[in-house]
């Protein structure tokens, strides 16, 4: 099947890019699942079936990927064919003074489970991702992979620290 | 808005008349349904509700539902119920749940089985049991064969719990159309009737069961976004709670049998729903418990089912104010202490003008009907994986592969090589649930990779596809990269039935019944080739010519004339082979039209307009 080989801004017909506006990915995955979901094809031939199962699953591993800023940059550096090397390891004196002070942060929020404070730190966090993402996009602009992938690690670290964080917050 | 104009040469499905129906299959009760356009409820002796007890006379004469009920006083007969707290639980797993008989419980291949006079009853036989009744139900109102049911089964159900209900509708000879989460089922009815848009909670408190589902429904389109649960909580719990404080309070309940005292508390904890107190008369002396009394007794567990639906409204990433409404599903949401809770903590308005009892069934009725084709061709479900699922790696840790809330059906393909030189099997061992150690999370199975090519260690790349399917089911396929060949796999399920075992059952249940069993074999194949016939034959009015040479054409029909004609030799082998046959034939074709649909769908034909 052609489409299973096809990249997923191909599926979604998007082009690729580091932004991406959810609701418009959205609406693309439903208008697919609309036609090839397995559901639409109970009355259809064994291989079809099969095929609409294939299909619809293609649909939601994309979708997992694009809606995910850290999985789609790694995406486009993967259809560009950029080798990612994980061995490398990153000199960055900031980086690593910022690893510190969250980690730090996050132990006593752990403990204190202070909701404003988890706020604020959340709304940090998500200046300093902005701030990367933007990197991103001009690194991906001129074709520079190697910093995208430098400011990948980068974005990764601050996403799971927020995840962390949000994981404190009570509703 | 060409966009199902594109696609329908695809979905296009003569509308043959089916007998398709919606079963939930409750801890407590269970119901059957269709929808047309209206609902329709299959009674027993009367009753909607159909109690899941199965009663077994010293001769082994079965009776299921209201004649169960009936012989529940009979100190001969043997009843069993609430069988859905144990389906698809090992034999260690069981400790720790309470269940409505004190029957022997003995292990068998690791899972339990109930000894009844003599005779050992798995929780697959139990269940398989209530639904050939559902089934004789349904096939004595119509006087018509069942052609499929959607059944219910709660969203937190792992992959085990989910094949043995299916595995037990296989051995009733239901054939499952789509194994349905019970708070989408609801979600579906509720939407369909108020045309409602926008994000719901569906909190469902069952007898045995506790679910919650965050959704959103858009224009027809009901998406799952995150659900949890437990499956171990639920209105017996109450019960046993109350019936126990009953115990403490009146010193002369101490006597009294188990399922009495928990029927007598059933009674109570009901009338509380409309009373401030209440007083029950048993031998003569008078019970008493306030609605206070009550609410302290249960605000344990009603806190905990709170904090269960504020993890899924987390992991749904939406905001409680996005929220708009509560829809409450399951017998024991009419219990106040519930409504006023969720109503104080999240500030939602609560929705139950669906009888919370019957609504699940509304819904896999109305999703059975979508499903054969019937109905709404514009309504779709996408739901989510409930538990994830992952490997053991070193140390016994589990490295998650699909992670939950992931919408279903979805794909993920991992890597493995050999270890050592010559290295020809490798065992991989599957794990669902959420915990980062082996022993806490819940064993699948074990694949063994077999006749993988002999190469130095590292060489061979073993990619191994775990495939969720829209039933929520994990299947395994396995292909070596560097050979192309294709590795076997041998599934072994930690506990619970493997595929030759059940085949097996079947034909052993059916044995005593063959020329009923034939019969239904017949029309299986009858109807199967007549969507064959169907599917193809509108097909190639749509597109023959386009896609396919004259050769190809003639080849097709063919088969198609020779698949027709034997539908009149009543040999159900004859017309299998004959559709595995036209199938075979007619596979490039079927690729063709799926390549060009999407492909239609790429170029933005019908897509971009829209958006």
């Amino acid at each position: 099947m052609d489409i299973l080989n096809k990249n997923y801004f191909e599926l979604f017909n998007i082009n690729v890019s580091i932004d991406l506006n959810k609701s418009i990915l959205d609406e693309k995955v439903k208008k697919l699942q609309l036609t090839f979901h397995p559901d639409k094809f109970t009355n259809s031939t064994a291989r079809e079936r099969k095929i609409a199962l294939m299909i619809s699953s293609h649909i939601n591993d994309g979708y997992k990927i694009l809606s995910d800023i850290v999985l789609r940059v790694e995406y486009i550096l993967k259809i560009n064919n950029y080798e990612i090397d994980d061995s490398k390891t990153i000199n960055d004196e900031n980086f690593l003074q910022l690893q510190i002070k969250y980690s730090e942060i996050i132990d006593s929020l752990n403990i204190t489970k202070n909701q404003d404070l988890i706020k604020s730190n959340i709304q940090d966090l998500k200046i300093e991702t902005r701030d990367i993402v933007s990197e991103i996009k001009e690194c991906y602009e001129k074709s520079n992979f190697h910093g995208m992938w430098l400011a990948l690690s980068r974005l990764r670290f601050f996403k799971k620290n927020i995840k962390q964080l949000g994981s404190l917050l009570t509703i | 808005m060409s966009l199902l104009k594109i696609s329908d040469p695809l979905n296009d499905h003569q509308k043959i008349p089916k007998l398709v129906v919606g079963i939930d299959l409750g801890t407590t009760n269970s119901l059957v349904a269709t929808y047309d356009t209206n609902y329709k409820i299959y009674t027993d002796s009367g009753h909607d509700l159909i109690p899941s007890i199965v009663a077994f006379s010293p001769e082994h004469d079965i009776s299921v539902g209201i004649g169960a009920i009936k012989l529940v006083d009979d100190s001969e007969v043997k009843t069993v119920s609430s069988i859905k707290r144990i389906m698809g639980l090992s034999y260690d797993q069981i400790d720790e749940v309470s269940l409505p008989f004190d029957y022997p419980i003995i292990k068998l291949n690791n899972m339990p089985s109930i000894s009844i006079h003599k005779k050992n009853y798995s929780p697959i036989d139990i269940s398989s049991l209530i639904l050939k009744h559902l089934r004789n139900i349904v096939e004595k109102t119509e006087n018509s064969t069942l052609d499929g049911a959607v059944i219910t089964v709660p969203a937190y159900f792992d992959d085990i719990q989910r094949q043995a209900t299916k595995n037990a509708a296989k051995l009733a000879g239901v054939n499952t159309l789509r194994l349905l989460n019970e708070p989408t089922a609801a979600a579906l009815a509720y939407g369909l009737d108020s045309q409602d848009q926008g994000s719901f909670i569906i909190y469902d408190l069952g007898g045995g069961t506790f679910d919650v589902s965050v959704l959103t429904l858009d224009n027809g389109v009901f998406k799952v976004l995150s659900t949890n649960g437990d499956t171990m909580l639920g209105g017996d719990d109450i019960d046993i709670i109350l019936s126990n404080w009953l115990k403490n309070k009146y010193e002369f309940l101490s006597d009294v049998p188990l399922l009495t005292l928990r029927g007598i508390a059933k009674i109570m904890k009901e009338s509380l729903s409309t009373n401030d107190s209440i007083e029950h008369t048993f031998n003569n002396h008078i019970l008493k418990i306030t609605r206070k009394e009550l609410d302290e007794l249960i605000m344990p567990l009603i806190t905990k089912t709170i904090k269960i639906v504020k993890d899924a409204v987390k992991a749904s990433e939406k905001n409680i104010n996005d929220i708009n409404k509560i829809v409450l599903v399951g017998g024991s949401t009419r219990l106040l202490l519930v409504r006023e809770l969720l109503h104080n903590e999240l500030n939602c308005e609560v929705l139950s003008n669906i009888d919370p009892d019957k609504v699940v069934a509304y819904g896999a009725a109305i999703q059975a009907s979508i499903i054969a084709g019937q109905n709404q061709d514009d309504v779709l479900l996408l739901d989510v994986l409930p538990l994830s699922l992952g490997i053991e790696t070193y140390g016994g840790l589990v490295e998650k592969i699909i992670t939950r809330n992931t919408p279903i059906p979805i794909t993920s393909t991992k890597t493995f090589t050999t270890f050592k030189d010559g290295q020809t099997k490798l065992l991989v061992h599957i794990l669902q649930g959420e915990r980062e150690l082996v022993n806490d999370c819940k064993s699948l199975g074990q694949f063994i990779l077999s006749s993988i090519p002999p190469m130095v260690s590292g060489a061979a790349r073993i990619d191994v596809e775990f495939q969720i399917d829209v039933d929520g089911l994990l299947s395994v396929t396995a292909i070596e990269k560097n050979s192309g060949v294709m590795s076997s796999i041998d599934v072994k399920p930690s506990y619970g039935l493997s595929e030759v075992e059940i085949t097996k059952m079947i034909e052993e249940s059916n044995s005593h019944a063959n020329s009923d069993m034939a019969a239904r074999k017949l029309n299986e194949s009858k109807v199967e080739a007549k969507r064959v016939i169907y599917a193809l034959e509108q097909a190639l009015i749509k597109d023959g010519n386009e896609l396919l040479s004259d050769n190809e054409v003639s080849t097709i029909k063919q088969s198609l004339s020779e698949l027709k004609s034997s539908l009149d030799k009543n040999d159900p082998d004859l017309i299998n082979h004959n559709i595995k046959q036209t199938e075979q034939i007619s596979e490039f074709y079927v690729d063709r039209r799926m390549n060009r649909s999407i492909n239609s769908f790429i170029a933005g034909k019908g897509v971009d307009d829209i958006l």
